[in-house]
């Protein structure tokens, strides 16, 4: 179960574009890319407890997601480097 | 200055087809408030002034996580946003007009799941545009009911379309589905901006501005109204009625009509809950906050003095309607008329789907118990949650813990310390669908330590 009331991960937004830009780096995408990163606490019982979320949206209507099974300030390069090898569609 | 205080404040405004939001648009882009607004719209083209940030979306829902509803973001405004922040420079405020037919959910969720647009962005409000003389025909869309359910502020539009008796209802109705909602009637979308911009609809510091000890209340009485009193002697007359006493409250407040009534509003419940005292014909109604219970014999006289020491404005709360006992305040001059009055209706209106339900609730909350209800609550309640926010009380914890969320996304955060002065207490609301009013109360009472 998450606990909602303890475990609050605040982080100032720079985790989250420190990941954006290892995705840009990684996959070899233009600057321009929009991608999105969220760490995802979510009560479904079909998520799991934590998950960062990249979404890389191309044109609209095209979009790629990739999961990553730790909270966005815990998401190392070689994570990023891992997924972009892999080529993992979600 | 802090990267909270620099977050750039974006407002939604949301409502109905020719409910009049691009009409409000542009008296924001006109007004004189010193921002420079950039503005994302989704209806082509009908700004009607010179705007250098002026963008057309297009609505692209984006589920972050195949099917989860939590999840469901706009893909657009993630671009949009994320490349009119580049532009930083050029305004201080972001405004984003929605489709009629547009969910909020997905708009206010886009706010709260990417970690850039969290760090640079606040949303602080929803503002849903009702079209009172139409809405009626609509009150069957999802869309609707969502808008509604979804806002921080309301505005009860083309008000002079509709009769006063209409208008009321559609208030009645509207305060039901989500009451805690500021609800504003206008006319040609014409409102002061400081009520729709800068709300802090999202910001866990202001949570609870509106108390929600008072959004489920039921009153005590029927009936308020203000009295405008110079100094003198006034009487209080009723003809025969459907019981044999009524309870009254009188009590000094500071203005005429609604503002003044609703000022001394808490008083009177406060004061409705003490023992009252028996005031027979002929006896004084003693002005302050001590429940009076007129004595109303069938068929003899049933007049009660006031004194007036000082002019001003006196509100009175009356347990029954004054109608069914043809109660008049008589003065030197002849009856009086009060202004600001107000029926309180002490059942809630059951018959929409959406709707709020507040809990006030004294004491400590054991954490334990707590996260496993609200886990569960968010499980399996979470779809047909639209928002929610409140303060809590927690065992062992010196600070108040706020929080807010929307469908499933929770977000919370410790407070302030509690106040010696302080009584620790629990307050939070739910907007929803199909909300169990006695269940939610019993599932949150059982988590006080």
């Amino acid at each position: 179960m998450i606990d909602l009331f303890r475990s609050m991960n605040k982080t100032d937004g720079n985790a989250g574009l420190r990941v954006k830009s290892w995705v840009r780096e990684l996959f070899g995408l233009p600057e321009d890319t929009t991608v999105a990163v969220s760490e995802l606490r979510c009560s479904d019982p079909d998520c799991p407890d934590v998950e960062t979320v990249i979404a890389v949206l191309g044109e609209p209507g095209v979009a790629r997601r990739h999961k990553i099974f730790k909270p966005i300030g815990e998401i190392l390069r070689e994570d990023v480097a891992d997924l972009a090898a892999r080529g993992t569609h979600g | 200055m802090s990267a909270a205080e620099s977050r750039v404040p974006v407002t939604v405004l949301t409502g109905f087809l020719g409910s009049g939001k691009t009409t409000l648009l542009n008296h924001i882009l006109t007004a004189n408030h010193g921002k420079r607004i950039a503005v994302i719209e989704n209806e082509f083209g009908e700004v009607g002034v010179d705007q250098d940030l002026v963008i057309n979306a297009e609505e692209e829902i984006f589920e972050m996580n195949n099917g989860c509803i939590c999840c469901t973001v706009r893909g657009d405004l993630i671009r949009i946003l994320g490349n009119l922040m580049k532009r930083r420079d050029k305004f201080d405020y972001i405004l984003i007009e929605t489709t009629g037919m547009a969910d909020p959910g997905p708009v206010a969720q886009t706010f709260f799941v990417d970690d850039e647009i969290k760090s640079k962005t606040q949303l602080d409000g929803l503002v849903t545009l009702v079209d009172a003389k139409h809405v009626h025909q609509h009150w069957d869309s999802d869309e609707v009911q969502e808008q509604i359910a979804f806002a921080d502020v309301i505005m009860l539009n083309k008000t002079d379309l509709v009769t006063p008796k209409e208008l009321d209802e559609l208030e009645k109705k509207i305060h039901g589905m989500n009451a805690a909602a500021k609800i504003y009637r206008t006319q040609n979308s014409l409102i002061e901006m400081d009520r729709i911009l800068n709300v802090g609809g999202f910001d866990l510091n202001r949570a609870l501005v509106t108390d929600p000890q008072f959004l489920e209340l039921e009153y005590p009485f029927e009936w308020g109204g203000v009295f405008h009193l110079e100094a003198g002697i006034y009487s209080f007359t009723c003809q025969d009625g459907p019981d044999p006493a009524m309870n009254v409250v009188l009590l000094q407040t500071t203005s005429a009509g609604e503002e003044g009534r609703k000022a001394v509003e808490h008083d009177a419940v406060l004061a409705f809950s003490d023992e009252e005292k028996e005031i027979g014909s002929g006896e004084d109604i003693v002005i302050g906050k001590i429940l009076q219970q007129l004595q109303l014999p069938e068929g003899s006289q049933k007049s009660y003095g006031i004194r007036i020491a000082q002019a001003g404005f006196y509100a009175l709360f009356t347990e029954h309607g004054p109608d069914e006992f043809g109660a008049k305040l008589m003065g030197p001059k002849g009856e009086l008329s009060p202004t600001g009055t107000h029926e309180y209706k002490p059942d809630h209106e059951h018959d929409a789907e959406v709707s709020s339900v507040g809990i006030t609730l004294a004491g400590d909350l054991d954490i334990k118990k707590l996260n496993a209800w609200m886990s569960n609550l968010l499980q399996s309640k979470g779809q047909d949650i639209f928002r929610m926010k409140g303060v809590l009380s927690i065992r062992g914890d010196k600070n108040r813990f706020v929080f807010q969320g929307v469908h499933m996304l929770f977000d919370g955060q410790a407070d302030r310390p509690w106040k010696p002065s302080e009584t620790r207490s629990n307050k939070l609301i739910f907007i929803g669908r199909h909300l169990d009013r006695e269940e939610l109360n019993e599932g949150f009472r059982k988590c006080l330590a």
